[in-house]
């Protein structure tokens, strides 16, 4: 059982009577309750100590009345004796008011911009645009305005289909939408391109969107050759070209390729060992600047740092200007181990297996594949012949015909 | 059928939580505390508490808590 109650209104006292235990009786038959009863006093036999509520005391008086004792109040606790410690003094009250004054003044101001959702664009770009609405890192609450904020974002972005602005405590949450798909088109159609084969191989499926195939089923193509331009040209009954529109080539091409793939590994193999020595790192920053930088000096030999930065905030929403950044330095040194042909064979064999897997990721369907190992004393080669299938094709833009220079008056005169 | 305990109305009550507690109640004054015995007369009992480091955390009219190394608890 745990030793000690913690009275938010106790105070320690000290028994004094011809029998204690006799006081202790009549005080508790007048409702007094008694916390963590002390044995006699080593001085005197006739004293213990003990712990009341403070509103126990005149109850307490009455009792030591009836057994011709007394009692000393030794030690007050609790946050109303500490209150009461401080009732008279100026300068807590002042303290305690100018703290107040200064988390008030605090929670007048932003001090977290927080956007989220961003897929493609990034997050600065959108925090600039934010900026240009006057709005930044310690601007006022009440020269925030999110409609503006929301309208500016929607205005200067197009693939952002939806914004949403609002201020809790003292962050201003962006959250954005992007439109991805039209994000990729824009990416693809930007200009007039033709779309060009990326690698060698065997066309085994082919769907045109837009512009004019030059490749069908079962064509072999080489790597840049174009499957699908961009330039259509349109034909006069005589055959002739009449005119040509250029556009851009979109469409899904499926490749077979045959490929043939070699890796070395070294049989030697560097590794970071960590000491068991770690140093640590400290920043704290006020209003975004350091006041405390404490960085600290390894010498002879090479670390990572790992630092984790924290927002000081109160509540959910209520963000100080305070930044804690933590650092963990840790010393390494690089160990060479060398493998045997076992060990090595197993990273090969986890390497290649990565490899599959990455592939098929990117969509590609594997349809044959054949690995050979070989070992010698630097290390292996891994050699892979596969056969895959998967889609084809990236943009490449149609080089605009020069222009004809119109002749100068120097050079006609 | 219901047996006949014997048992009156404000009769002493122990609690005995393992050998490191114990809360008694309806005891009517405290006779004897030390660190090694605590001595509690009860209506129509005396209640020995024998151990070490005996401990009063708790104190009032109707119940007492005590923490410690109890060995034996006699009744008188």
């Amino acid at each position: 059982m745990k030793k000690g109650y913690w009275l938010p209104d106790g105070c320690r006292i000290r028994l004094e009577a011809k029998d204690p235990l006799r006081f202790l009786s009549v005080a508790s038959s007048m409702g007094v309750h008694f916390y963590d009863v002390g044995l006699r006093a080593a001085e005197a036999d006739d004293a213990c100590i003990v712990s009341v509520r403070r509103k126990d005391l005149r109850k307490l008086q009455e009792a030591a009345v009836k057994t011709a004792g007394r009692f000393t109040v030794e030690k007050e606790s609790g946050i109303l004796s500490f209150l009461r410690y401080f009732i008279s003094r100026k300068a807590f009250f002042i303290s305690l008011a100018a703290a107040g004054a200064a988390l008030y003044l605090l929670t007048l101001f932003l001090w977290r911009i927080d956007i989220s959702g961003c897929v493609n664009r990034k997050e600065a770009e959108i925090l600039e645009t934010i900026v240009s609405c006057h709005v930044d890192y310690g601007t006022l609450k009440s020269r925030c305005d999110c409609e503006k904020i929301e309208e500016a974002i929607r205005n200067q972005y197009d693939d952002i289909l939806w914004v949403s602005a609002s201020v809790k405590g003292t962050g201003l949450f962006v959250q954005i939408k992007e439109n991805t798909y039209l994000n990729d088109k824009l990416a693809l159609h930007e200009g007039t391109s033709d779309l060009v084969a990326d690698r060698a191989g065997k066309v085994v499926g082919i769907v045109t969107r837009t512009g004019v195939p030059l490749v069908k089923e079962g064509d072999e193509v080489a790597e840049g050759d174009v499957l699908i331009s961009g330039a259509e040209e349109y034909f006069t009954d005589d055959k002739e070209v009449l005119r040509t529109n250029l556009t851009y080539a979109d469409g899904d091409i499926l490749l077979e390729s045959a490929e043939n793939i070699e890796w070395h590994y070294e049989r030697t193999m560097r590794v970071r060992k960590y000491g068991k020595r770690k140093r640590h790192g400290l920043k704290l920053s006020l209003f975004d600047h350091a006041i405390i930088d404490y960085q600290p000096k390894i010498r002879n030999s090479d670390f990572d740092v790992r630092s984790k930065a924290k927002v000081l905030v109160l509540g959910d929403a209520f963000y100080l200007p305070v930044d804690v950044e933590s650092s963990l330095y840790q010393p390494y040194e690089t160990v060479e181990y060398r493998l045997s042909d076992e060990a090595l064979k197993t990273y090969a064999a986890i390497r290649y297996r990565m490899f599959c897997i990455k592939q098929e990721q990117q969509g590609m369907d594997i349809m044959e594949k054949n690995a050979k190992i070989r070992f010698d004393e630097n290390g292996c080669t891994v050699s892979l012949s596969m056969v895959y299938r998967g889609p084809c094709g990236v943009s490449r833009p149609i080089a605009a015909d020069p222009v004809p220079e119109e002749p100068t008056e120097g050079e006609n005169g | 059928m219901q047996q006949n305990t014997g048992i009156k109305v404000g009769a002493l009550c122990l609690e005995l939580v393992s050998n490191r507690q114990i809360y008694i109640e309806n005891y009517r004054k405290l006779i004897q505390y030390t660190d090694r015995e605590i001595i509690v007369d009860a209506k129509d009992c005396r209640v020995n508490i024998l151990g070490n480091s005996l401990f009063i955390n708790y104190y009032s009219k109707y119940e007492m808590a005590v923490a410690g190394c109890i060995s034996e608890v006699l009744f008188r």
